[in-house]
Protein backbone atom coordinates (compact mmCIF):
# COMPACT_ATOMS: atom_id res chain seq x y z
CA UNK A 1 0.00 0.00 0.00
CA UNK A 2 2.76 2.40 0.97
CA UNK A 3 6.36 2.04 -0.21
CA UNK A 4 9.33 4.11 0.78
CA UNK A 5 12.42 4.04 -1.39
CA UNK A 6 15.81 5.47 -0.51
CA UNK A 7 14.50 8.12 1.88
CA UNK A 8 17.44 10.20 3.11
CA UNK A 9 17.70 13.28 5.29
CA UNK A 10 20.80 15.17 6.38
CA UNK A 11 21.08 17.73 9.15
CA UNK A 12 24.19 19.65 8.12
CA UNK A 13 26.90 17.02 8.71
CA UNK A 14 24.65 14.43 10.37
CA UNK A 15 22.98 11.80 8.22
CA UNK A 16 19.72 11.23 10.07
CA UNK A 17 18.24 8.85 7.48
CA UNK A 18 20.27 6.77 5.05
CA UNK A 19 18.36 5.28 2.12
CA UNK A 20 15.39 4.09 4.13
CA UNK A 21 13.46 1.51 2.08
CA UNK A 22 10.50 -0.54 3.28
CA UNK A 23 6.80 -1.18 2.62
CA UNK A 24 3.68 -0.90 4.75
CA UNK A 25 0.95 -3.46 3.89
CA UNK A 26 -2.71 -2.41 3.78
CA UNK A 27 -4.77 -2.77 6.98
CA UNK A 28 -1.68 -3.57 9.02
CA UNK A 29 -0.48 -2.14 12.28
CA UNK A 30 3.03 -1.36 11.19
CA UNK A 31 5.64 -0.68 13.84
CA UNK A 32 8.75 1.38 13.31
CA UNK A 33 10.96 0.14 16.08
CA UNK A 34 14.13 1.88 17.11
CA UNK A 35 16.11 3.31 19.97
CA UNK A 36 16.04 7.03 20.74
CA UNK A 37 17.96 8.93 18.07
CA UNK A 38 17.61 6.17 15.48
CA UNK A 39 15.78 8.46 13.03
CA UNK A 40 12.17 7.39 13.69
CA UNK A 41 10.82 10.86 14.43
CA UNK A 42 12.68 12.43 11.53
CA UNK A 43 11.10 9.84 9.24
CA UNK A 44 7.65 10.45 10.72
CA UNK A 45 7.97 14.19 10.05
CA UNK A 46 8.79 13.68 6.38
CA UNK A 47 5.39 12.23 5.50
CA UNK A 48 3.23 15.20 6.61
CA UNK A 49 5.68 17.73 5.16
CA UNK A 50 6.97 19.03 8.47
CA UNK A 51 10.44 18.35 7.07
CA UNK A 52 10.88 19.85 3.63
CA UNK A 53 14.39 19.05 2.59
CA UNK A 54 14.74 15.30 2.02
CA UNK A 55 15.38 12.92 -0.84
CA UNK A 56 13.84 9.64 -1.96
CA UNK A 57 10.52 8.38 -3.28
CA UNK A 58 7.19 7.58 -1.69
CA UNK A 59 4.71 5.33 -3.53
CA UNK A 60 1.12 5.27 -2.32
CA UNK A 61 -1.19 2.69 -3.91
CA UNK A 62 1.48 2.20 -6.62
CA UNK A 63 1.50 5.90 -7.47
CA UNK A 64 4.68 7.93 -7.09
CA UNK A 65 3.93 10.95 -4.97
CA UNK A 66 5.62 14.27 -5.52
CA UNK A 67 7.47 15.79 -2.60
CA UNK A 68 5.10 17.01 0.10
CA UNK A 69 2.13 15.77 -1.92
CA UNK A 70 -1.25 16.81 -0.53
CA UNK A 71 -2.40 13.17 -0.71
CA UNK A 72 0.00 12.56 2.15
CA UNK A 73 -2.20 14.84 4.23
CA UNK A 74 -5.61 14.13 2.69
CA UNK A 75 -5.46 10.38 3.17
CA UNK A 76 -3.24 10.35 6.22
CA UNK A 77 -3.83 11.38 9.82
CA UNK A 78 -0.89 12.27 12.01
CA UNK A 79 0.03 12.42 15.65
CA UNK A 80 3.66 13.48 15.64
CA UNK A 81 5.57 13.29 18.94
CA UNK A 82 3.77 14.52 22.05
CA UNK A 83 0.23 15.85 21.55
CA UNK A 84 0.23 19.64 21.29
CA UNK A 85 -2.87 21.79 21.21
CA UNK A 86 -3.94 25.37 21.73
CA UNK A 87 -4.07 24.99 25.50
CA UNK A 88 -6.14 28.13 26.06
CA UNK A 89 -8.96 26.65 23.95
CA UNK A 90 -11.31 23.78 24.72
CA UNK A 91 -10.85 20.38 23.09
CA UNK A 92 -13.89 21.04 20.93
CA UNK A 93 -12.60 24.46 19.81
CA UNK A 94 -9.26 22.85 18.94
CA UNK A 95 -11.00 20.27 16.81
CA UNK A 96 -13.21 22.96 15.24
CA UNK A 97 -10.08 24.82 14.13
CA UNK A 98 -8.72 21.65 12.52
CA UNK A 99 -12.09 20.64 11.06
CA UNK A 100 -12.43 24.05 9.44
CA UNK A 101 -9.15 23.73 7.53
CA UNK A 102 -9.88 20.11 6.59
CA UNK A 103 -13.40 20.98 5.37
CA UNK A 104 -14.87 18.47 7.78
CA UNK A 105 -18.44 18.71 9.01
CA UNK A 106 -18.52 19.65 12.70
CA UNK A 107 -20.74 16.62 13.40
CA UNK A 108 -17.66 14.48 12.88
CA UNK A 109 -16.14 16.17 15.97
CA UNK A 110 -18.77 14.51 18.20
CA UNK A 111 -18.00 11.15 16.59
CA UNK A 112 -14.23 11.29 17.14
CA UNK A 113 -14.62 12.67 20.66
CA UNK A 114 -16.94 9.76 21.41
CA UNK A 115 -14.44 7.35 19.91
CA UNK A 116 -11.68 8.47 22.25
CA UNK A 117 -14.10 8.81 25.18
CA UNK A 118 -13.64 12.54 25.68
CA UNK A 119 -17.18 13.71 24.93
CA UNK A 120 -17.94 14.60 28.54
CA UNK A 121 -14.80 16.78 28.82
CA UNK A 122 -14.94 18.34 25.37
CA UNK A 123 -15.73 21.84 26.65
CA UNK A 124 -12.84 21.88 29.14
CA UNK A 125 -9.72 23.78 28.21
CA UNK A 126 -6.95 21.48 26.99
CA UNK A 127 -4.65 22.95 29.67
CA UNK A 128 -6.78 21.08 32.23
CA UNK A 129 -6.25 17.72 30.49
CA UNK A 130 -3.95 14.96 31.72
CA UNK A 131 -1.27 13.69 29.37
CA UNK A 132 -3.30 10.58 28.59
CA UNK A 133 -6.35 12.69 27.67
CA UNK A 134 -4.20 14.87 25.42
CA UNK A 135 -2.86 11.75 23.75
CA UNK A 136 -6.41 10.54 23.11
CA UNK A 137 -7.35 13.97 21.81
CA UNK A 138 -4.31 13.66 19.56
CA UNK A 139 -5.79 10.47 18.11
CA UNK A 140 -9.14 12.25 17.72
CA UNK A 141 -7.61 15.08 15.69
CA UNK A 142 -5.73 12.57 13.54
CA UNK A 143 -9.01 10.77 12.80
CA UNK A 144 -11.00 13.95 12.19
CA UNK A 145 -10.88 13.84 8.39
CA UNK A 146 -11.36 10.06 8.33
CA UNK A 147 -7.92 9.18 6.91
CA UNK A 148 -7.07 5.81 5.44
CA UNK A 149 -3.70 5.69 7.14
CA UNK A 150 -2.92 6.78 10.66
CA UNK A 151 0.65 7.74 11.53
CA UNK A 152 1.31 7.74 15.26
CA UNK A 153 4.66 8.73 16.71
CA UNK A 154 5.21 6.93 20.02
CA UNK A 155 1.50 6.79 20.94
CA UNK A 156 2.12 5.06 24.28
CA UNK A 157 4.88 7.39 25.37
CA UNK A 158 4.23 8.91 28.79
CA UNK A 159 1.01 6.99 29.41
CA UNK A 160 0.23 5.11 32.62
CA UNK A 161 -0.72 1.39 32.38
CA UNK A 162 -4.44 2.20 32.08
CA UNK A 163 -3.69 4.75 29.39
CA UNK A 164 -1.56 2.21 27.51
CA UNK A 165 -4.37 -0.35 27.67
CA UNK A 166 -6.87 2.23 26.37
CA UNK A 167 -4.52 3.18 23.57
CA UNK A 168 -3.88 -0.44 22.56
CA UNK A 169 -7.62 -1.12 22.51
CA UNK A 170 -8.24 2.02 20.46
CA UNK A 171 -5.55 1.20 17.89
CA UNK A 172 -6.82 -2.38 17.50
CA UNK A 173 -10.37 -1.06 17.01
CA UNK A 174 -9.12 1.29 14.32
CA UNK A 175 -7.50 -1.62 12.52
CA UNK A 176 -10.80 -3.49 12.74
CA UNK A 177 -12.43 -0.47 11.10
CA UNK A 178 -10.12 -0.96 8.13
CA UNK A 179 -7.49 1.64 8.87
CA UNK A 180 -3.81 1.09 8.26
CA UNK A 181 -1.74 2.25 11.20
CA UNK A 182 1.92 3.12 11.20
CA UNK A 183 3.38 3.73 14.62
CA UNK A 184 6.85 4.36 15.89
CA UNK A 185 8.08 3.12 19.22
CA UNK A 186 11.21 2.28 21.12
CA UNK A 187 9.30 -0.25 23.19
CA UNK A 188 9.49 -3.93 22.16
CA UNK A 189 6.35 -4.68 24.14
CA UNK A 190 4.35 -2.21 21.98
CA UNK A 191 5.39 -4.06 18.85
CA UNK A 192 4.69 -7.48 20.34
CA UNK A 193 1.24 -6.51 21.61
CA UNK A 194 0.08 -4.33 18.75
CA UNK A 195 1.87 -4.74 15.48
CA UNK A 196 1.30 -7.09 12.61
CA UNK A 197 4.48 -5.99 10.81
CA UNK A 198 7.49 -3.96 11.69
CA UNK A 199 10.81 -2.57 10.63
CA UNK A 200 13.72 -1.59 12.80
CA UNK A 201 15.57 1.71 12.58
CA UNK A 202 19.15 1.90 13.75
CA UNK A 203 21.54 4.81 13.20
CA UNK A 204 19.45 6.11 10.31
CA UNK A 205 19.27 2.72 8.57
CA UNK A 206 16.35 0.31 8.56
CA UNK A 207 15.69 -3.40 8.13
CA UNK A 208 13.22 -4.79 5.62
CA UNK A 209 9.59 -5.08 6.66
CA UNK A 210 9.07 -8.13 8.82
CA UNK A 211 5.78 -9.82 9.60
CA UNK A 212 5.53 -10.30 13.34
CA UNK A 213 3.80 -13.66 12.98
CA UNK A 214 6.59 -14.93 10.66
CA UNK A 215 9.17 -13.59 13.01
CA UNK A 216 7.39 -15.23 15.96
CA UNK A 217 7.25 -18.60 14.19
CA UNK A 218 10.96 -18.38 13.45
CA UNK A 219 11.85 -17.45 16.99
CA UNK A 220 13.56 -20.17 19.01
CA UNK A 221 13.30 -18.36 22.32
CA UNK A 222 11.15 -19.68 25.11
CA UNK A 223 10.38 -18.59 28.63
CA UNK A 224 9.94 -21.13 31.43
CA UNK A 225 8.49 -20.78 34.87
CA UNK A 226 9.22 -23.73 37.17
CA UNK A 227 9.01 -24.69 40.84
CA UNK A 228 12.77 -25.05 41.28
CA UNK A 229 14.57 -22.64 38.93
CA UNK A 230 18.08 -23.44 40.21
CA UNK A 231 17.69 -27.14 39.41
CA UNK A 232 16.13 -26.35 36.03
CA UNK A 233 18.99 -24.02 35.06
CA UNK A 234 21.61 -26.66 35.84
CA UNK A 235 19.66 -29.28 33.86
CA UNK A 236 19.27 -26.92 30.89
CA UNK A 237 22.98 -26.09 30.93
CA UNK A 238 23.81 -29.80 30.68
CA UNK A 239 21.34 -30.39 27.84
CA UNK A 240 22.31 -30.40 24.16
CA UNK A 241 18.79 -29.44 23.08
CA UNK A 242 18.62 -26.10 24.92
CA UNK A 243 20.82 -23.13 25.57
CA UNK A 244 20.41 -21.12 28.74
CA UNK A 245 20.30 -17.35 28.08
CA UNK A 246 19.33 -15.74 31.39
CA UNK A 247 16.74 -15.72 34.16
CA UNK A 248 14.62 -13.04 35.78
CA UNK A 249 12.01 -13.23 38.56
CA UNK A 250 12.03 -17.04 38.49
CA UNK A 251 11.50 -16.96 34.73
CA UNK A 252 14.16 -18.67 32.64
CA UNK A 253 14.89 -17.54 29.10
CA UNK A 254 16.25 -20.27 26.85
CA UNK A 255 16.96 -20.91 23.21
CA UNK A 256 15.71 -24.17 21.81
CA UNK A 257 17.72 -26.21 19.31
CA UNK A 258 14.98 -28.76 18.76
CA UNK A 259 11.74 -28.58 16.80
CA UNK A 260 9.80 -30.37 19.53
CA UNK A 261 10.53 -27.96 22.32
CA UNK A 262 7.59 -28.65 24.61
CA UNK A 263 7.98 -32.45 24.74
CA UNK A 264 11.76 -32.20 25.02
CA UNK A 265 11.42 -29.71 27.85
CA UNK A 266 8.87 -31.88 29.68
CA UNK A 267 11.24 -34.82 29.36
CA UNK A 268 14.23 -32.82 30.58
CA UNK A 269 12.46 -31.29 33.56
CA UNK A 270 10.34 -34.28 34.56
CA UNK A 271 11.53 -33.99 38.20
CA UNK A 272 10.58 -30.31 38.30
CA UNK A 273 7.11 -28.83 38.25
CA UNK A 274 6.61 -26.65 35.15
CA UNK A 275 4.17 -23.78 35.75
CA UNK A 276 4.42 -22.13 32.36
CA UNK A 277 6.22 -22.53 29.06
CA UNK A 278 5.73 -19.93 26.34
CA UNK A 279 7.40 -18.80 23.16
CA UNK A 280 9.15 -15.46 23.23
CA UNK A 281 9.79 -13.16 20.29
CA UNK A 282 13.40 -12.30 19.59
CA UNK A 283 12.83 -8.64 18.71
CA UNK A 284 15.66 -7.62 20.98
CA UNK A 285 18.06 -9.16 18.47
CA UNK A 286 17.01 -6.55 15.94
CA UNK A 287 18.42 -3.74 18.06
CA UNK B 1 -8.24 30.85 2.82
CA UNK B 2 -11.18 32.42 4.64
CA UNK B 3 -11.23 29.43 6.99
CA UNK B 4 -7.53 29.89 7.70
CA UNK B 5 -8.02 33.59 8.33
CA UNK B 6 -10.96 32.86 10.63
CA UNK B 7 -8.83 30.36 12.54
CA UNK B 8 -6.01 32.86 12.98
CA UNK B 9 -8.48 35.46 14.23
CA UNK B 10 -9.93 32.94 16.65
CA UNK B 11 -6.49 32.01 17.95
CA UNK B 12 -5.51 35.66 18.40
CA UNK B 13 -8.71 36.82 20.05
CA UNK B 14 -8.83 33.95 22.54
CA UNK B 15 -5.42 34.95 23.88
CA UNK B 16 -5.21 37.35 26.80
CA UNK B 17 -2.10 39.09 25.49
CA UNK B 18 -4.10 40.36 22.54
CA UNK B 19 -5.93 42.72 24.87
CA UNK B 20 -2.89 44.10 26.69
CA UNK B 21 -2.46 47.04 24.33
CA UNK B 22 -6.18 47.88 24.35
CA UNK B 23 -6.31 47.74 28.16
CA UNK B 24 -3.19 49.91 28.46
CA UNK B 25 -4.58 52.50 26.07
CA UNK B 26 -7.97 52.41 27.80
CA UNK B 27 -6.42 53.08 31.21
CA UNK B 28 -3.64 55.46 30.27
CA UNK B 29 -5.47 57.96 28.08
CA UNK B 30 -8.25 58.98 30.53
CA UNK B 31 -5.58 59.35 33.21
CA UNK B 32 -3.55 61.70 30.97
CA UNK B 33 -6.63 63.68 29.93
CA UNK B 34 -7.65 64.16 33.55
CA UNK B 35 -4.09 65.19 34.36
CA UNK B 36 -4.20 67.76 31.54
CA UNK B 37 -7.54 69.02 32.83
CA UNK B 38 -6.21 69.24 36.36
CA UNK B 39 -3.00 71.00 35.36
CA UNK B 40 -4.53 73.17 32.66
CA UNK B 41 -3.35 76.46 34.11
CA UNK B 42 0.28 75.47 34.44
CA UNK B 43 0.20 73.80 31.03
CA UNK B 44 -1.19 76.96 29.45
CA UNK B 45 1.50 79.04 31.09
CA UNK B 46 4.17 76.74 29.69
CA UNK B 47 2.65 76.79 26.21
CA UNK B 48 2.20 80.56 26.17
CA UNK B 49 5.67 81.18 27.53
CA UNK B 50 6.96 84.53 26.47
CA UNK B 51 4.19 84.90 23.90
CA UNK B 52 2.01 86.41 26.59
CA UNK B 53 4.10 89.56 26.15
CA UNK B 54 3.13 89.78 22.46
CA UNK B 55 -0.38 88.30 22.35
CA UNK B 56 -3.53 88.62 24.32
CA UNK B 57 -5.20 85.24 24.76
CA UNK B 58 -8.89 85.21 25.52
CA UNK B 59 -10.29 81.99 26.94
CA UNK B 60 -8.37 78.73 27.21
CA UNK B 61 -6.38 76.94 24.53
CA UNK B 62 -6.71 73.68 26.47
CA UNK B 63 -9.42 71.63 24.79
CA UNK B 64 -10.08 68.07 23.59
CA UNK B 65 -8.22 68.48 20.33
CA UNK B 66 -5.07 69.82 21.95
CA UNK B 67 -5.26 67.08 24.55
CA UNK B 68 -5.61 64.35 21.86
CA UNK B 69 -2.81 65.97 19.84
CA UNK B 70 -0.46 65.98 22.82
CA UNK B 71 -1.37 62.46 23.91
CA UNK B 72 -0.86 60.99 20.44
CA UNK B 73 2.36 62.96 19.88
CA UNK B 74 3.79 61.67 23.15
CA UNK B 75 2.56 58.07 23.05
CA UNK B 76 3.10 57.39 19.35
CA UNK B 77 6.80 56.74 19.97
CA UNK B 78 5.81 53.92 22.33
CA UNK B 79 3.34 52.30 19.96
CA UNK B 80 6.02 50.16 18.22
CA UNK B 81 6.27 48.18 21.44
CA UNK B 82 2.53 47.46 21.49
CA UNK B 83 2.65 46.66 17.77
CA UNK B 84 4.93 43.70 18.49
CA UNK B 85 2.61 41.89 20.89
CA UNK B 86 0.77 39.77 18.33
CA UNK B 87 3.36 39.37 15.54
CA UNK B 88 6.08 38.41 18.02
CA UNK B 89 4.43 35.11 18.80
CA UNK B 90 2.09 34.44 15.89
CA UNK B 91 4.68 32.14 14.29
CA UNK B 92 7.30 31.58 16.98
CA UNK B 93 4.61 30.81 19.58
CA UNK B 94 3.16 28.00 17.49
CA UNK B 95 6.64 26.78 16.71
CA UNK B 96 7.73 26.68 20.35
CA UNK B 97 4.48 25.16 21.65
CA UNK B 98 4.51 22.55 18.89
CA UNK B 99 1.01 23.34 17.61
CA UNK B 100 2.35 23.45 14.04
CA UNK B 101 2.76 19.68 14.39
CA UNK B 102 -1.01 19.29 14.31
CA UNK B 103 -1.93 22.35 12.25
CA UNK B 104 0.52 21.98 9.38
CA UNK B 105 -0.15 18.25 8.97
CA UNK B 106 -3.58 19.11 7.53
CA UNK B 107 -4.13 19.40 3.79
CA UNK B 108 -3.30 23.11 3.67
CA UNK B 109 -0.50 25.08 2.09
CA UNK B 110 1.99 26.77 4.34
CA UNK B 111 1.75 29.76 2.00
CA UNK B 112 -1.93 30.18 2.87
CA UNK B 113 -1.30 29.78 6.58
CA UNK B 114 1.41 32.42 6.37
CA UNK B 115 -0.74 34.97 4.57
CA UNK B 116 -3.63 34.38 6.97
CA UNK B 117 -1.22 35.22 9.78
CA UNK B 118 0.07 38.31 7.99
CA UNK B 119 -3.48 39.50 7.47
CA UNK B 120 -4.29 39.08 11.16
CA UNK B 121 -1.15 40.98 12.14
CA UNK B 122 -2.06 43.87 9.84
CA UNK B 123 -5.64 43.86 11.06
CA UNK B 124 -4.62 43.82 14.71
CA UNK B 125 -2.10 46.63 14.25
CA UNK B 126 -4.63 48.76 12.36
CA UNK B 127 -7.35 48.11 14.93
CA UNK B 128 -5.02 49.02 17.77
CA UNK B 129 -3.90 52.23 16.09
CA UNK B 130 -7.45 53.16 15.18
CA UNK B 131 -8.55 52.57 18.75
CA UNK B 132 -5.62 54.64 20.03
CA UNK B 133 -6.49 57.64 17.84
CA UNK B 134 -10.26 57.40 18.21
CA UNK B 135 -10.20 56.79 21.94
CA UNK B 136 -7.77 59.70 22.50
CA UNK B 137 -10.09 61.99 20.57
CA UNK B 138 -13.32 60.80 22.15
CA UNK B 139 -12.10 60.83 25.73
CA UNK B 140 -10.39 64.20 25.28
CA UNK B 141 -13.47 65.65 23.61
CA UNK B 142 -15.85 64.48 26.32
CA UNK B 143 -13.66 65.66 29.18
CA UNK B 144 -12.23 68.89 27.74
CA UNK B 145 -14.67 69.83 24.99
CA UNK B 146 -13.86 71.22 21.58
CA UNK B 147 -12.25 74.39 20.26
CA UNK B 148 -9.47 75.53 18.00
CA UNK B 149 -6.19 73.66 18.00
CA UNK B 150 -3.01 75.56 18.60
CA UNK B 151 0.20 73.89 17.39
CA UNK B 152 3.73 75.11 16.85
CA UNK B 153 5.04 75.01 13.33
CA UNK B 154 7.18 77.88 12.12
CA UNK B 155 5.58 79.89 14.88
CA UNK B 156 2.05 79.52 16.14
CA UNK B 157 -0.47 77.73 13.96
CA UNK B 158 -4.10 78.06 14.91
CA UNK B 159 -6.28 75.44 13.27
CA UNK B 160 -10.03 75.94 13.15
CA UNK B 161 -12.35 73.12 14.26
CA UNK B 162 -13.29 72.11 10.73
CA UNK B 163 -9.60 71.86 9.82
CA UNK B 164 -8.68 69.38 12.55
CA UNK B 165 -10.39 66.00 12.12
CA UNK B 166 -9.01 65.26 8.64
CA UNK B 167 -5.53 65.98 9.98
CA UNK B 168 -6.04 63.41 12.71
CA UNK B 169 -7.21 60.96 10.03
CA UNK B 170 -4.18 61.69 7.88
CA UNK B 171 -1.93 61.25 10.91
CA UNK B 172 -3.64 57.96 11.72
CA UNK B 173 -3.29 56.55 8.19
CA UNK B 174 0.44 57.24 7.92
CA UNK B 175 1.25 56.36 11.52
CA UNK B 176 -0.53 53.09 10.81
CA UNK B 177 1.74 52.46 7.81
CA UNK B 178 4.75 52.88 10.07
CA UNK B 179 3.34 50.57 12.74
CA UNK B 180 2.49 47.94 10.14
CA UNK B 181 6.13 48.09 9.06
CA UNK B 182 7.21 47.59 12.66
CA UNK B 183 4.78 44.66 12.94
CA UNK B 184 6.17 43.20 9.69
CA UNK B 185 9.69 43.44 11.06
CA UNK B 186 8.55 41.63 14.20
CA UNK B 187 6.81 38.97 12.11
CA UNK B 188 10.05 38.48 10.22
CA UNK B 189 11.90 37.83 13.48
CA UNK B 190 9.04 35.62 14.65
CA UNK B 191 9.49 33.39 11.60
CA UNK B 192 13.07 32.70 12.69
CA UNK B 193 12.67 32.59 16.43
CA UNK B 194 11.73 29.76 18.75
CA UNK B 195 10.26 32.05 21.41
CA UNK B 196 8.17 35.22 21.46
CA UNK B 197 10.57 37.38 23.48
CA UNK B 198 13.40 37.47 20.95
CA UNK B 199 11.27 39.08 18.19
CA UNK B 200 10.11 41.82 20.57
CA UNK B 201 13.64 42.60 21.76
CA UNK B 202 15.07 42.50 18.24
CA UNK B 203 12.34 44.73 16.82
CA UNK B 204 12.48 47.30 19.60
CA UNK B 205 16.28 47.37 19.38
CA UNK B 206 16.09 48.18 15.67
CA UNK B 207 13.43 50.85 16.26
CA UNK B 208 15.62 52.29 19.00
CA UNK B 209 18.71 52.42 16.77
CA UNK B 210 16.68 53.83 13.87
CA UNK B 211 15.20 56.51 16.11
CA UNK B 212 18.67 57.41 17.35
CA UNK B 213 19.78 57.86 13.74
CA UNK B 214 16.84 60.20 13.18
CA UNK B 215 17.62 62.33 16.21
CA UNK B 216 21.41 62.60 15.96
CA UNK B 217 22.27 65.47 13.58
CA UNK B 218 25.21 63.89 11.75
CA UNK B 219 25.52 64.21 7.95
CA UNK B 220 25.64 60.49 7.23
CA UNK B 221 22.63 59.85 9.46
CA UNK B 222 20.66 62.67 7.86
CA UNK B 223 21.47 61.14 4.48
CA UNK B 224 20.09 57.70 5.28
CA UNK B 225 17.26 58.75 7.61
CA UNK B 226 14.64 59.36 4.86
CA UNK B 227 15.07 55.72 3.78
CA UNK B 228 14.48 54.29 7.25
CA UNK B 229 10.92 53.64 8.38
CA UNK B 230 11.93 54.57 11.91
CA UNK B 231 12.38 58.16 10.76
CA UNK B 232 8.60 58.36 10.24
CA UNK B 233 7.39 57.15 13.62
CA UNK B 234 6.33 60.70 14.54
CA UNK B 235 4.90 61.52 11.10
CA UNK B 236 1.61 62.23 12.85
CA UNK B 237 2.99 65.66 13.79
CA UNK B 238 3.48 66.58 10.12
CA UNK B 239 -0.26 66.24 9.49
CA UNK B 240 -0.67 69.43 11.56
CA UNK B 241 1.78 71.47 9.52
CA UNK B 242 0.66 74.12 7.10
CA UNK B 243 0.87 73.36 4.29
CA UNK B 244 0.94 69.60 4.75
CA UNK B 245 4.30 68.32 3.37
CA UNK B 246 2.89 65.92 0.78
CA UNK B 247 6.27 64.75 -0.48
CA UNK B 248 7.23 63.52 3.00
CA UNK B 249 3.97 61.57 3.26
CA UNK B 250 4.58 60.01 -0.15
CA UNK B 251 8.13 59.11 0.93
CA UNK B 252 6.77 57.64 4.12
CA UNK B 253 4.36 55.43 2.19
CA UNK B 254 7.04 54.25 -0.25
CA UNK B 255 9.61 53.59 2.44
CA UNK B 256 7.14 51.73 4.70
CA UNK B 257 5.75 49.74 1.81
CA UNK B 258 9.24 48.74 0.62
CA UNK B 259 10.44 47.69 4.07
CA UNK B 260 7.20 45.83 4.86
CA UNK B 261 7.37 44.01 1.53
CA UNK B 262 10.97 43.00 2.20
CA UNK B 263 10.25 41.80 5.75
CA UNK B 264 7.18 39.83 4.69
CA UNK B 265 9.01 38.30 1.74
CA UNK B 266 11.91 37.13 3.89
CA UNK B 267 9.53 35.81 6.55
CA UNK B 268 7.57 33.99 3.85
CA UNK B 269 10.60 32.20 2.46
CA UNK B 270 11.77 31.27 5.90
CA UNK B 271 8.38 30.02 7.07
CA UNK B 272 7.56 28.01 3.97
CA UNK B 273 10.94 26.29 3.83
CA UNK B 274 11.54 25.75 7.50
CA UNK B 275 11.67 22.23 8.92
CA UNK B 276 9.33 21.83 11.89
CA UNK B 277 11.58 19.80 14.13
CA UNK B 278 10.64 20.73 17.68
Amino acid sequence: MLNFKNISKNYKTIKALKDITFSIPENSIFGILGANGSGKSTFMKIMPGLIYDWSGEIYYEDQLLIKNDMILRHDFGYLIESPTFYEYLSARKNLEILARVSNVNFKRIDYVLDLVELSNRSLDKVSAYSYGMKQRLGIAQALLHDPKILVLDEPNNGLDPNGINDMIRLIKNLKSDGKTICLSTHNLKDVEELCTDFTVFKDGLCSNSVSLSDQFIKSRRWVLSVKNPTLAISQIKQSDSFEYINSFNDNILIESKTNDTINSMNALLQDNEIYKISKESNLIEYF
Amino acid sequence: MINLFYNELLKAFYKRRTYISFILISLLIPAIVYAIDYGAVSLETKIYGQMQDSFIFIGSIINGYLSAYLIIAILITHMPFLSTIIPSEIISGEYSKGTFRIYLTRAILRRDVFFAKVFVVFLYTSMMMFYFFLYSLIISYFILGDGELIVFHKGILLLSEDDIIWRFMLGFIFSNFVMITVASLCLFFSSFSKNSVTPIISTISIVFVGSAISFIPIDIFELIDPYLFTGYIDIFLLAFHYPVPNEIFINCFLVCFSWSFLFILMAYFNFTNRDILE
